[in-house]
């Protein structure tokens, strides 16, 4: 039930993650932008996310089409009032129709792709049954999350640096390491449970082993491939853009006008201006601060690690020793080998004991004889001509030191 | 940037491909074999796998596979496949420096030779989309324990077990025979009807188990098992073939274990030789080497004439001989009488099909025993 969840939610979140840099690109063609407005739109196209989710978890249990319909206008109406609510609080007026546009047509295509796959389901469930060969699945490209849409991504990228704009690109650079991480995971769950059913007829298949073990496979995978975005991520400042309307502009006095329209001077003069030049130039701060800040970063980051790997390996404790669900015996070889080492070493769990018990018994007889015993002589023998054939103590001592002497 | 990205991703997702591919097969270790040397035909035993990764790198799926000749049968089949041998695929999982452990049971249905053979090992790449095979060479196919010997399936021989110590002069067991202390025969492992005199320390010592010398009898059972294993004609009969095996097999445990000499011949090339031949004898390995000369399997065109390699062995007064065999017929019968000499008699053990009569009657000198057989 979780699998299928955690399933669901990628799936939601890939056609969420390809949606909702949208908006933001669309804004960004306009002539009047405001700062940062692009991540508001963004953020604010997350809204979808809920939507999507609930339908493609309750898509299943309808039985029939108007059952569908009726849950996708209610999801619908409430959509459409959360989308009221965060226009009105978090975007500027002029931006309002368009957002509540962009985020309805997203929620009416995703309810129109989401049955359009419970039908194909159900279709190749059908031909599987009356073992039609003829039937052929179709295959949906917004269904699953696909390497693919890397290429909507980078477009959009391109796009937003020939048009000036640093949020777009730094959302679709990030959007594109998110899918990308999002897809790899979303594979490798969708191959492993494919493996797992083309082979759920074999015995003895150690499934909650190959999840536990492929999901630790899986986050060292994606955490290499995160690693491997830093690079690109710490270039951003080193960025180059280009303004196609510049371009445009420079072509004819049509666009000359765009672009005189297109520079807003609503905010004036920039008050921060002034402010510097009240205060003069702000001060570079000390190089021991910039090491403080990258060791604290550091440590945080180190400490983090180790927490993770701490979760990892807790997580695979179960899996480490005992008897599996299918009954294979697992040992970790590292113990084992050591307890071979020490066999071979002669080395025993009760030599201790052994040891102590032949000491105590030696320096009991020596205590109290003079010569040597004979190697044939007995442990009775030996007592009898120490004298302590009666003694109390030595009665305890004795049977231990037959066990130890003539006992495996 | 993107470009960067990019490239660092395929660069990361290459590497790990190419990586995962050359590492995955190191410090794996797989031994197969069996909890025992030998059993009998219908019998289980167990067959332990244990797979040993041996390096930090954890792998997710391991599938190993592996062929075995027909005959045997595991309980749960899902994972075999069977044509002209069985195949059979097991999947692991295994984290990095871990053994994992599995025991299989399986049913031996007929005897034989079952060895491992073309033991294999196959992982994925990350998303399944390539398959990596490694095939074992030598290691657990050399094994001693990775062999299996299936002997043939022991059946009631009580009553031919009887009639031959009859025909030798007892009625009971080897208590009977006096043992002459001036002729020792040999050591074997202490039972409890054994007396403490008889214990031989010095061996026992060396050996850290009790151990008892034998002695030669005065009167030393001597019986010549003669099996007949040739299966000619149109219309096969391998059932009395097998059940013929299974009587030379049982009758030669039982007899040996009441401290008769036994001698075995029968009718199959081996070594050069024409006929296998075993003199009479209570030497220690004689069990193990007729069960294993029986647990071989033969081709047809292995099999000699019986009829003329029978004739040529020769039948002291004191060996009782028993001849098993299904190709029955008066004139076989006489031929036999006639080769045991005047005086002598013999046991001829005639497998047939149940509800049909035996091919041949008892005469004086000749003891039919007939065993009905189902087909």
């Amino acid at each position: 039930m979780r699998e299928r969840l955690l399933k669901i939610m990628m799936e939601s979140m890939h056609i969420v993650l390809i949606f909702a840099i949208v908006f933001p690109a669309v804004y960004m063609f306009g002539m009047s932008r405001t700062n940062d407005m692009e991540y508001r739109l963004y953020l604010c196209n997350f809204l979808v996310l809920l939507p999507v989710f609930l339908i493609k978890s309750i898509v299943f249990r309808c039985k029939r089409l108007g059952q569908y319909m009726i849950y996708c206008i209610a999801l619908f109406g409430i959509t459409t009032v959360m989308a009221a609510i965060i226009a009105g609080t978090a975007l500027p007026e002029e931006l309002h129709t368009g957002y509540m546009l962009i985020v309805l047509t997203e929620c009416f295509i995703v309810m129109a792709l989401v049955y359009a796959v419970r039908q194909n389901k159900a279709k190749h469930k059908k031909a599987l049954e009356e073992e039609d060969r003829q039937w052929e699945k179709k295959t949906y490209s917004l269904e699953k999350p696909s390497p693919v849409f890397v290429i909507w991504f980078t477009f959009i990228y391109v796009t937003a640096k020939n048009f000036d704009c640093a949020s777009v690109c730094n959302l679709s650079l990030f959007s594109t390491i998110v899918y990308i991480l999002l897809a790899a995971a979303y594979h490798y769950m969708d191959k492993t449970e494919q493996y797992l059913i083309s082979h759920q007829s074999v015995c003895n298949i150690p499934k909650r082993r190959i999840y536990a073990i492929g999901k630790v496979f899986l986050i060292i995978y994606v955490l290499i491939l995160l690693i491997a975005a830093i690079p690109a991520i710490g270039m951003i400042k080193n960025r180059t853009y280009k303004d196609f309307r510049q371009w445009v502009k420079e072509r004819g006095d049509e666009a000359e006008a765009l672009m005189d329209e297109e520079k807003p001077e609503e905010y004036g003069a920039d008050p921060m201006q002034d402010v510097m030049a009240l205060y003069g130039e702000p001060k570079q701060a000390p190089v021991w601060v910039g090491i403080l800040f990258y060791a604290i970063l550091g440590s945080v980051l180190l400490s983090l690690l180790i927490a993770f790997v701490k979760m990892i390996k807790e997580q695979l404790v179960s899996f480490r020793h005992g008897n599996d669900d299918n009954g294979d015996k697992a040992e970790m070889l590292n113990q084992s080998s050591d307890r071979e080492e020490r066999i071979r070493g002669g080395y025993h769990r009760d030599d201790e004991n052994v040891g102590s018990v032949r000491r105590q018994y030696r320096k009991m007889i020596r205590k109290n004889r003079k010569d040597m015993p004979k190697p044939a002589e007995t442990p009775s023998e030996i007592e009898a001509k120490a004298g302590l054939a009666a003694h109390e103590e030595m009665k305890e001592l004795h049977n231990q030191y037959e066990t130890v002497r003539y006992g495996r | 940037m993107m470009v960067i990205l990019l490239a660092g991703m395929l660069f990361v997702v290459l590497g790990w491909e190419m990586l995962y591919k050359a590492w995955w097969h190191k410090q794996i270790a797989v031994d197969i074999s069996f909890d025992l040397e030998c059993v009998y035909a219908g019998e289980e035993v167990r067959l332990t796998e244990v797979i040993t990764n041996d390096k930090k790198m954890p792998v997710p799926v391991l599938e190993v596979a592996f062929q075995m000749p027909k005959g045997i049968c595991f309980q749960n089949t899902e994972n075999n496949q069977v044509s002209d041998y069985v195949y059979r695929r097991d999947i692991f999982a295994l984290l990095g420096n871990q053994r994992i452990t599995r025991s299989l049971c399986l049913r031996c249905d007929r005897r034989g030779i079952y060895d491992i053979r073309g033991l294999s090992i196959f992982a994925y790449s990350m998303f399944y989309g390539n398959e990596y095979i490694k095939k074992l060479e030598g290691g657990v196919e050399k094994r001693q324990d990775a062999k299996l010997y299936v002997y043939a399936r022991r059946t009631n021989v009580s009553g031919i077990a009887v009639l031959c110590e009859s025909l030798i002069g007892e009625l009971e067991s080897r208590k009977k025979i006096y043992e002459d202390p001036f002729c020792f025969e040999g050591i074997r492992e202490y039972q409890v009807t054994d007396a403490m005199k008889t214990i031989n320390w010095k061996a026992s010592s060396k050996t850290g188990v009790l151990m008892v010398n034998t002695y030669h009898s005065i009167l030393s059972g001597k019986i010549m098992i003669c099996l007949d294993i040739e299966d000619a004609g149109i219309y096969k009969q391998g059932n009395l073939v097998e059940d013929s095996i299974s009587v030379a097999a049982s009758l030669s445990q039982k007899l040996l274990m009441r401290g008769y000499a036994v001698g075995f011949f029968m009718n199959l090339q081996h070594e050069n030789e024409q006929y296998v031949y075993m003199q009479p004898s209570k030497e220690r390995g004689r069990q193990r080497a007729i069960e294993r000369l029986l647990a071989e399997k033969w081709k047809e065109n292995e099999v000699t004439d019986y009829w003329s390699g029978v004739s040529a062995v020769s039948f002291a007064p004191d060996i009782v001989p028993v001849f098993i065999s299904k190709n029955a017929s008066e004139e076989r019968k006489m031929m036999l009488e006639k080769l045991l000499g005047y005086g002598n008699k013999g046991i001829w053990v005639v497998p047939v099909e149940n509800g049909k009569p035996a091919p041949v009657s008892s005469s004086a000198c000749m003891y039919i025993v007939a065993r009905g057989v189902d087909i």
